[in-house]
């Protein structure tokens, strides 16, 4: 089998994503990134010049998405050294309804659900389809990308609950998938980003935010190349390498 | 005479807790549009083909699933009952230690795990709103399966009614209230 190291990043059309996969073949991976938004061309030029970089359709909420994504990395890599696990959807039009208890705005279901589906439930499908082809890497590591209002306990927030629910409920899949896989020898990455700048389709940063995704990837990097003295320990580390509580 | 609103009292766990309210004095109600006290959120719902561990086949409708019964109806019950809350406006919700992100050691029941750390972040969320408007919350892990529901229910009962204090506060303020926790039938706290 090939020496060459393999990655999966998803949500790579921008941002965290993107950066994390320019990244990764900077450091010499071989990159399927999973594009969702079709309005972004980052990618394409990124593959111009990085060849070792495929571009695969994928909305994570569709497990027809996941698995084709699972069917073409095992024909064309075979294996899969390193997940990283980090579409989400973060806001919506302010004018949406269930961002706030408060008995007037009502429930919006399907918003609620895609939520779920994207940031949070993504996960274990991602990992039980790609799970052949994890166990004939040799890294075997698997990044999530979560954030600090994931942790309850330092919740300040008193309303936008639909982003760090999802994002609870992902550190709990992800302490799921940790139960069934340590014990075969994957190591996890849970990972807090900071509050990034937005990138738009031109590749530019917006304004406010404060952490641009370039710095925030070198350090993702940085957790995801370098072994840890104690991998039993399941820790969200945050974009400066600070643990921070669940 | 003061009422609690239950989600649903299909459990021996929930049967029984309404029993203890009824004893006590209360009246039992699962209709929305009435004056409650107490909402209680008795839903542990996992949803067929939600039992799957990594590596045999989890399943995205299931999860859902067990991610709506959970999660988006009970909000949505009590979004509904939000303007008839009285009283101590007590919110309860159940969860297990299965849930807590520092403890679990499941490896089966993705949607209904993660549904239930969903709810400690957004109760946890929804407490910040709501405290200053005199809302109180309670989270609470029966022990279903290794408890005996008669007994959980005694120990819910006193968990959700007593008020917390601080211990040597001779005014009574609420402030302990502000601090939501997740507290089992035998009275341990367990973490997030």
């Amino acid at each position: 089998m090939s020496t060459e190291r393999i990655a999966l990043v998803t949500g790579a059309d921008r941002g965290l994503g993107f950066a994390i996969a320019k990244r990764l073949l900077q450091e010499g991976f071989r990159v399927f990134a999973g594009k969702f938004n079709s309005s972004y061309t980052l990618l394409e030029d990124l593959q111009k010049e990085y060849p070792a970089l495929s571009i695969l359709e994928l909305d994570v909420q569709n497990p027809e998405h996941i698995k084709a994504v699972a069917a073409e990395l095992e024909r064309t890599a075979g294996k899969l050294d390193l997940l990283v696990s980090n579409a989400a959807i973060m806001g919506v039009p302010s004018e949406r309804p269930t961002d706030v208890i408060d008995g007037n705005r009502g429930f919006d279901a399907e918003l609620m659900n895609q939520f779920f589906m994207t940031n949070s439930y993504a996960a274990p499908l991602l990992v039980d389809a790609l799970l052949p082809l994890l166990r004939k890497g040799e890294m075997k590591r698997l990044f999530f990308t979560s954030s600090e209002i994931s942790s309850v306990r330092l919740m300040r927030r008193t309303g936008s609950f639909r982003y760090g629910m999802t994002k609870t409920a992902l550190n709990l899949g992800v302490r799921m998938i940790y139960n069934t896989l340590r014990p075969e020898g994957f190591t996890f990455r849970l990972y807090q980003p900071g509050w990034m700048k937005r990138q738009m389709p031109d590749g530019s940063l917006a304004k406010g935010a404060i952490v641009d995704p370039a710095d925030s990837a070198k350090e993702a990097v940085r957790q995801i190349l370098e072994d840890r003295m104690d991998e039993d320990r399941l820790v969200l580390t945050d974009y400066l390498g600070r643990e921070l509580s669940f | 005479m003061n009422k609690v609103f239950f989600t649903s009292l299909q459990s021996d766990f929930a049967k029984a807790l309404a029993e203890i309210f009824k004893e006590n004095g209360f009246e039992i109600t699962e209709e929305t549009g009435v004056n409650i006290e107490y909402f209680i959120d008795t839903t542990d719902y996992t949803a067929p083909g939600d039992d799957k561990a990594i590596g045999e086949g989890i399943s995205a409708e299931a999860g859902l699933q067990s991610y709506i019964k959970n999660v988006c109806e009970p909000l949505d019950l009590l979004d509904r009952c939000f303007y008839y809350m009285v009283g101590k406006k007590r919110i309860c919700f159940l969860s297990s230690k299965a849930s807590s992100i520092s403890l679990s050691e499941e490896t089966r029941g993705f949607g209904h795990n993660m549904a239930k750390a969903a709810l400690h972040n957004i109760l946890t969320i929804t407490k910040n709103g709501l405290i200053e408007r005199g809302f109180t919350f309670r989270l609470f892990d029966p022990l279903t399966g290794e408890y005996p529901p008669e007994l959980a229910a005694k120990s819910a009962y006193v968990y959700f009614t007593r008020d917390r204090y601080f211990d040597n506060d001779a005014d009574k303020t609420r402030e302990d209230e502000r601090n939501l926790l997740l507290r089992d039938a035998k009275g341990r706290e367990i973490p997030w």
